[in-house]
């Protein structure tokens, strides 16, 4: 998507949030502002760091390289228990344990899930990855391994203080947020730039065809490889940050419920931009608390959760493919009347599919721009 | 060696009930390359359909209803939902699938509660254990046996022998071709989803009366199922059979000889095979290698 705005713009609303960034924590403490944020406001910018880093790693996978995971959670949690093993048995220092955790779960997932993942193809990866995040509680509660995660009781942090040199200028909130949020920043920027580039490319045509990336001199499995290691490296980093935050972890704190959680993240936010992820991760955040908010407004609204997830996923996927960050890149470049227009033709072409009107092979395929699209013909399975 | 005998009879059982909703998932991914996710929750929803229209009518009734809802829902999921997805990538048609599982379990949630309900074993599948030299199968065992071979040889009957089931074959097989010789490929994918969402009915009633019926009780069957239909291949119908009842039998081995110190390693299980066959034979046991389109 190109950006039509001027460099000069875009440089000033990105200091604007760089300086919110940095002052977020202390708002709360401010005239006027103190009306519109509380203090816990605090926690929910670190959560947010820590999901930004997540629904980037899966964003990487799955919205870059076109590969599926339902089990995205699970790699979160070798992330997470990983850390908590190296700082809690280990006393290596939580920063140094993160990084750690960081790099053996990127190289977990790049050699013991990507090279798999090199033979088989989606739906193959999809019941793999399924049957990953389901299994992994039960293996981490293996007798053998209870030395190490201490079985279904998970870990605590005893004792996480921040460092003496932040000594009555940050308490605990503040250190966390400011930890979180300058990786999630600095790991964006990052992101960005990755996206952008060689290998970003490589991922895109990986997702777009295999057999393209190939003719075009993709060195396909080092690609996937690569994509599965990268993804797996935020990943475990962002598990990292979890722990450290939540100061727990235990075989259930991330499952199978979590990945849906992440997907729907992802889809919404927008599949394959870096606005997608932010998008995603503000989704990630606020779930909950929006759950309980209409909760209060219309009872019936916490059991229907899974119902409103699901049709959201079904008519994003359907009518939105490249979900809000779509919808907003549409809006900057054709206004409210071509976003309309968009979403109109799409409700036209499905209702006429559902009638059977449209029952050609070749008018049914992938409409141009969405994520995942084959460039003409049907994908190869 | 009478301790094994029995366990491997009583994996087999357990087995025949991941081979029926495995037959179910091949059913779908065979006529539309759409892996369904959602075919347990399904299952799970017309379940408790056939519950309700069972305190109202008779079992057999109250069955044959719920098989006819779930395939109607099936058909109309497939026209409304699923068709824009059918040519897009996996990932898309997954998403849509994930979607309709967490609209089922929810819905379930939302109509009838958490708390689980009782729901059989009917007429036909009580009475005392049928034994021979000591090793047992309860009557509800081979009745879900029974079940599942009368609807694999009822499928078998539509797919081999009627020209209904021919042209089911080549929508699957080659969609273009298939429309060139005057097939409506789009009505044969919705009959496709039809007859899968039927079998999964199928499925759900005999899974809920070996256990209670919770929104979750086929959600814990869902796994093996994979695990079964990925180990019979895909796209084989036999092969989910034959791959579910290798699941259970493997499954109840692992419970009665897994010395009970490990842990459980049930779940564990059915990912090891998963992935042992994926590396190994990522066909599966019967399935054919897909044609690779460039």
């Amino acid at each position: 998507m190109a950006n039509v705005r001027l460099p000069v713009v875009r440089t000033f609303w990105l200091a604007l949030l760089g300086v919110v960034l940095v002052f977020f924590p202390f708002f709360h403490s401010w005239p006027v502002f103190d009306r519109f944020v509380t203090e816990f406001r605090t926690f929910n910018a670190t959560m947010f760091a820590v999901w930004l880093l997540v629904v980037m790693s899966m964003n990487l996978l799955t919205g870059y390289s076109g590969q599926i995971s339902l089990g995205h959670a699970a790699v979160v949690l070798v992330g997470a228990f990983t850390t908590a093993i190296l700082s809690d048995r280990a006393n290596i220092p939580m920063p140094l344990a993160i990084a750690l955790a960081g790099l053996f779960t990127g190289l977990v997932g790049g050699v013991v899930i990507g090279i798999p993942a090199v033979r088989l193809s989606g739906p193959y990866l999809a019941i793999a990855t399924f049957a990953l995040v389901l299994s992994l509680p039960q293996i981490l509660k293996l007798e053998g391994l209870n030395n190490w995660t201490n079985g279904a009781l998970g870990i605590r942090i005893r004792d996480l203080q921040p460092p003496g040199f932040v000594d009555g200028y940050l308490n605990k909130a503040e250190w966390l947020y400011y930890m979180t949020m300058v990786t999630a920043v600095f790991m964006t920027i990052v992101f960005w730039n990755l996206t952008h580039s060689r290998v970003g490319r490589a991922f895109t045509a990986l997702r777009d065809s295999e057999i393209g990336a190939e003719q075009m001199g993709v060195n396909v499995p080092l690609y996937k490889a690569l994509a599965f290691g990268l993804s797996s490296f935020y990943a475990g980093i962002a598990g990292g940050m979890f722990f450290m935050v939540q100061a727990f972890v235990g075989p259930e704190s991330l499952g199978f419920f979590e990945s849906i959680l992440f997907l729907v993240a992802i889809v919404i936010g927008g599949l394959g931009t870096v606005l997608g992820s932010v998008f995603g991760a503000l989704f990630l955040t606020f779930q909950a608390e929006a759950f309980d908010r209409l909760g209060s407004i219309f009872s019936e609204a916490r059991n229907l959760r899974g119902v409103i997830y699901g049709a959201a996923l079904v008519t994003t996927m359907l009518l939105f493919p490249r979900g809000v960050a779509g919808a907003v890149h549409a809006l900057l470049a054709a206004g409210p009347a071509g976003l309309w227009r968009g979403v109109r033709e799409r409700v036209q072409s499905l209702a006429g599919q559902a009638a059977g009107l449209a029952g050609g092979v070749g008018e049914r395929g992938a409409p141009p721009g969405r994520p995942g699209s084959p460039k003409g013909g049907q994908d190869g399975s | 060696m009478q301790e094994f005998a029995q366990q491997t009879l009583s994996g087999i059982a357990s087995g025949s009930l991941f081979a029926i909703l495995a037959l179910a998932i091949v059913l779908i991914y065979r006529s539309t390359s759409v892996l369904n996710f959602a075919q347990g929750e399904m299952a799970m929803f017309t379940t408790f359909v056939a519950w309700s229209l069972m305190t109202r009518m008779d079992f057999w009734l109250a069955f044959a209803l719920a098989i006819l809802v779930s395939a109607a829902i099936g058909a109309a999921l497939e026209r409304l939902v699923l068709r824009p997805v059918e040519n897009a990538p996996v990932l898309n048609s997954v998403i849509v699938t994930l979607g309709l599982f967490t609209i089922f379990n929810g819905l379930a949630l939302w109509i009838w509660g958490a708390q689980p309900k009782g729901f059989g074993p009917f007429s036909v599948f009580k009475g005392d254990p049928i034994c021979s030299a000591d090793v047992c199968i309860g009557r509800l065992n081979v009745g879900i046996l029974v079940v599942s071979f009368i609807v694999m040889g009822l499928l078998y009957v539509l797919f081999q022998r009627t020209r209904l089931g021919l042209a089911m074959r080549a929508t699957a097989e080659n969609r273009l071709a298939s429309q060139l010789v005057g097939i409506p490929i789009g009505n044969m994918l919705t009959l496709g989803w039809g007859l899968s969402a039927g079998v999964g009915a199928v499925a759900g009633v005999l899974v809920a009366q070996s256990v209670s019926l919770t929104t979750s009780s086929l959600f814990s069957i869902l796994l093996y199922a994979f695990a079964a239909a990925v180990l019979g291949g895909l796209n084989s119908p036999p092969g989910a059979i034959v791959g579910g009842i290798i699941i259970g039998v493997a499954k109840n081995w692992a419970a009665t000889y897994v010395p009970s110190e490990v842990g459980n390693v049930d779940l564990t299980l059915a990912f090891t095979m998963i992935v042992v066959v994926l590396m190994i034979r990522p066909t599966g046991l019967f399935g054919r290698p897909p044609a690779r389109r460039v």
